[in-house]
C-alpha cells in the first residue's frame, strides 16, 4: 500500500483521539459493533468510485477480513465534474485527487490492474504477475472507452481540429473547453451525439449540446452556429418524461436532432463525420465534433466467464448479475458494482451510492450464510445542466419512474438550486461515499 | 433515505467544509464564552443588539449580492420560488449568524448597563449599608 501508508497513520491517530473522546466513533473507520467476524479474503477489482466505496463499506462491516483492492490508477478522477471543466466553470485540478486518500485503513492496495479473472478457481491475476485467491470478489472496473470502434478516431486528436470529448479523462475535458472556446469565437457547425452502447452518464452528451448553445449565446456567436445532435435511438433520453423535456429544450434553443444515426467514422482532414442511418451512410461536415465513444466492459472482464453469455449485455461483456441483489447467478461469491455491472441503467456515480450499500450488505449476508434482502431499484441520477447556472435534477429507477430525492425540487424544471448542488454539494457527497460514510 | 441520516449529514458537512468546520466550532465556543461573560458583567444588550442587527443586515446584503456569483451563476439563473426562497434563506442565515457572532463582543465593548454595578461592588455597597 505505498500511497496509503503515508496518509493513513495520521488519519488513524486523529480518529483514535476523537474516538477516545467519544465524539466521532460512528464516523471513524473502525468496524461497527455489529461487524461480522470473519477471516474471509475479499478481492475488489477496480479502485475507482465503486471499488473505493466498496472497500470502505466492507472494512466497516467486516472484522478480521483481508480486503485487497486491485487498481493501477494512482490519480482519482471525479468524473461527474468533467462537464464543469469542459464548460469552463471549474479548473481541471478540481476533478483530480489521489486514490490513496480514499483507501480505507486496513485495506491492502495492489497498484496493478486485473489481467485475468479465473472465477472457477476463485482467483484473479494482476498485471504485475501477482495472483489473488478470494472467498468473495467485487468487480468494479468501470467501463472502457472504445475509440477504435469509430474509424479514423484517435483520442490523441482530442483538442485539435475541432475534435472534443468530455469523456476522455481530465485532459480531454480541459481540451474540450479549449476547442469550445475557439468555436465560440468563430461559430460553425457543431455536431454532438451518443453511442449505441450502454454508457456512463447518458445525460452528459445532452448537457454538452446545451452548454455549447449557452456559451455561444454568451459570446454572441450563436447566430453563426448550427448545433446538431445525433442519436442511434428513437428518443433523446430513455426515460419518457425526460425525453419530452429535452425535446422542448432543444426546440427552444434551436438545436437540430436526428434519430437512428450512429457515428461510425471521422475524417479529421476534411472534417467529416459519417453516420450509419437506416438510409445508408450519411456524411456530415463539422467545425466542432464532440465524440462520445462506444463503451464496454474492460477486456479482462469481457473475456472472462463473469460476463453475460447471452442477451443485451453479452456483446459488450458487462458482468452478469441479478439486477436486484447485484450477485452473480453462476458464481455466487461474485458481486458487481458501478459501470461494469450488467444491469439496465445504473451507470452513474449516484447509482454507485445506491448500489454499494446493497452489494455490501448482500456480500456480508453471503459470508454469514444468511439470506440476502437488500435490493437495488435501478436508481440513476444525472443533474442535467441546461446552461451554466441552471440544471434539472433528474433521478429515475429501472422502470423509468422519476424518483426525486428532494420532493420540493421539480425534476423537469430548470432551476438554479440543482446547479448549486452540482457545483457545491455533489462533490462532498461523492467523497463521503468514497469514505464509506453514506 | 440514508442521505438524510444524521451520520450522513455530518459526514457530508465535514467533507464540504473540512477544517473550516472546526474553526467555526471554535468561534461558536468562544462566542458562547463571551455571552456568559457578558451576562455576568450585566452588559448593555439593547444597544449591542441594535448594532449587531445592523451589522447582520449588511452581511446578509453582501451575501445575497455575492451568492449567485459564488456558485458560478448569475441572478438571471434564479428561476421560480425554489431558487428565490433558497437565495433569501441563505442570506438571512448568514446575516443572523453574523449578528449573533458579534453580539457578545459588542455587549462587552459597550460596557455595563447604566445603573448595573459589578457583582463585587454590589456586595461592597450592601455591607457599607449595614
Ligand atoms: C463526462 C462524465 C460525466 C458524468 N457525470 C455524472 C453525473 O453528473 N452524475 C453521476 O452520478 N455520474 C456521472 N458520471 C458517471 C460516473 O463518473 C461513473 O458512473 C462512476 O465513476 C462509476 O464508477 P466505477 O467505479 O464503476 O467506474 P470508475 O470510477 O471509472 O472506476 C473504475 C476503475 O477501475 C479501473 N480499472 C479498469 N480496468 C481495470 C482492471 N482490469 N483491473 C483493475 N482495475 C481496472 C479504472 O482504472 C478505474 O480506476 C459521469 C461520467 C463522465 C465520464
Amino acid at each position: 500500500m505505498p500511497g496509503s501508508a503515508l496518509s493513513h497513520p495520521r488519519r488513524r491517530d486523529l480518529l483514535r483521539v476523537a474516538a477516545a473522546a467519544g465524539v466521532v466513533a460512528p464516523l471513524a473507520g473502525a468496524p461497527r459493533a455489529q461487524a461480522l467476524r470473519t477471516r474471509a479474503r475479499i478481492v475488489i477489482a477496480g479502485a475507482g468510485a465503486a471499488g473505493l466505496t466498496m472497500a470502505s463499506k466492507l472494512s466497516r462491516m467486516l472484522d478480521g477480513a483481508r480486503i485487497t483492492l486491485i487498481g493501477a490508477r494512482a490519480a482519482h478522477w471525479y468524473q461527474p465534474g468533467f462537464t464543469m471543466v469542459a464548460s469552463g466553470v471549474w479548473p481541471v485540478g478540481k476533478v483530480v485527487s489521489e486514490t490513496a486518500t480514499y483507501v480505507a485503513p486496513g485495506v491492502t492496495w495492489v497498484r496493478a490492474d486485473v489481467a485475468a479473472f479465473e472465477p472457477e478457481a476463485k482467483r484473479v491475476v494482476a498485471t504485475d504477475g501477482s495472483s489473488h485467491d478470494y472467498d468473495a470478489l467485487v468487480v468494479a472496473t468501470g467501463c472502457t472507452l472504445e475509440w477504435s470502434r469509430i474509424e479514423g478516431m484517435d483520442p490523441a486528436l482530442i483538442g485539435r481540429d475541432g475534435i472534443a470529448s468530455v469523456y476522455a479523462g481530465p485532459e480531454g475535458a480541459e481540451a474540450t473547453w479549449r476547442v469550445l472556446r475557439r468555436f465560440m469565437e468563430t461559430g460553425g457547425v457543431a455536431v454532438h451525439g451518443r453511442p449505441p452502447t450502454e454508457m456512463k452518464c447518458a445525460g452528459a452528451p445532452l448537457k454538452g449540446a446545451m452548454l455549447w448553445d449557452a456559451r455561444a449565446r454568451e459570446a454572441g456567436t450563436r447566430g453563426r452556429a448550427e448545433i446538431h445532435y445525433f442519436t442511434p435511438f428513437r428518443n433523446l433520453f430513455a426515460v419518457a418524461p425526460v425525453h419530452a423535456k429535452v425535446l422542448e429544450l432543444f426546440s427552444a434553443r434551436d438545436i437540430a436532432f436526428a434519430y437512428e444515426h450512429t457515428l461510425t467514422a471521422i475524417d479529421p482532414g476534411t472534417k467529416t463525420a459519417t453516420f450509419r442511418t437506416p438510409d445508408g451512410p450519411k456524411a456530415v461536415r463539422y467545425d466542432y465534433l464532440h465524440v462520445v465513444p462506444p463503451m464496454a466492459a474492460p477486456k479482462a472482464v469481457r473475456e472472462s466467464a463473469l460476463a453475460w453469455q447471452s442477451g443485451p449485455f453479452a456483446e459488450d461483456g458487462w458482468v452478469e448479475v441479478n439486477r436486484d441483489t447485484l450477485q452473480h447467478p453462476r458464481f455466487p461469491e461474485v458481486f458487481a458494482v458501478g459501470d461494469v455491472a450488467g444491469v439496465p441503467r445504473g451507470k452513474t456515480a449516484a447509482s454507485v451510492k445506491t448500489q454499494a450499500p446493497v452489494a455490501a450488505a448482500n456480500l456480508v449476508a453471503f459470508l454469514a450464510g444468511s439470506g440476502m434482502d437488500a435490493t437495488y431499484n435501478g436508481y440513476t441520477s444525472c443533474p442535467l445542466i441546461t446552461q451554466p447556472g441552471r440544471a434539472m435534477l433528474v433521478e429515475f429507477d429501472y422502470e423509468g419512474r422519476l424518483t426525486p430525492t428532494f420532493p420540493f425540487i421539480d425534476p423537469l424544471t430548470e432551476h438554479w438550486v440543482p446547479w448549486v448542488m452540482k457545483d457545491k454539494l455533489l462533490g462532498p457527497i461523492y467523497r463521503a461515499m468514497l469514505h464509506g460514510q453514506i | 433515505m440514508e442521505l438524510f441520516a444524521p451520520r450522513a449529514l455530518a459526514a457530508i458537512t465535514g467533507e464540504m467544509f473540512g477544517a473550516l468546520l472546526w474553526v467555526a466550532a471554535m468561534v461558536a465556543l468562544v462566542d458562547l464564552a463571551l455571552v456568559l461573560l457578558a451576562l455576568r458583567r450585566g452588559a448593555q444588550w439593547g444597544a449591542a443588539a441594535r448594532i449587531a442587527a445592523g451589522f447582520g443586515a449588511l452581511v446578509a446584503l453582501g451575501v445575497l449580492v455575492a451568492l449567485p456569483g459564488f456558485t458560478n451563476a448569475g441572478f438571471r439563473d434564479l428561476a421560480g420560488a425554489l431558487d428565490w426562497l433558497t437565495w433569501a434563506a441563505v442570506g438571512l442565515g448568514a446575516g443572523v449568524a453574523a449578528a449573533l457572532g458579534v453580539l457578545p463582543l459588542l455587549a462587552l465593548a459597550l460596557g455595563r448597563r447604566s445603573g448595573a454595578a459589578a457583582p463585587a461592588l454590589q456586595r461592597g455597597a450592601a455591607s457599607s449599608l449595614r
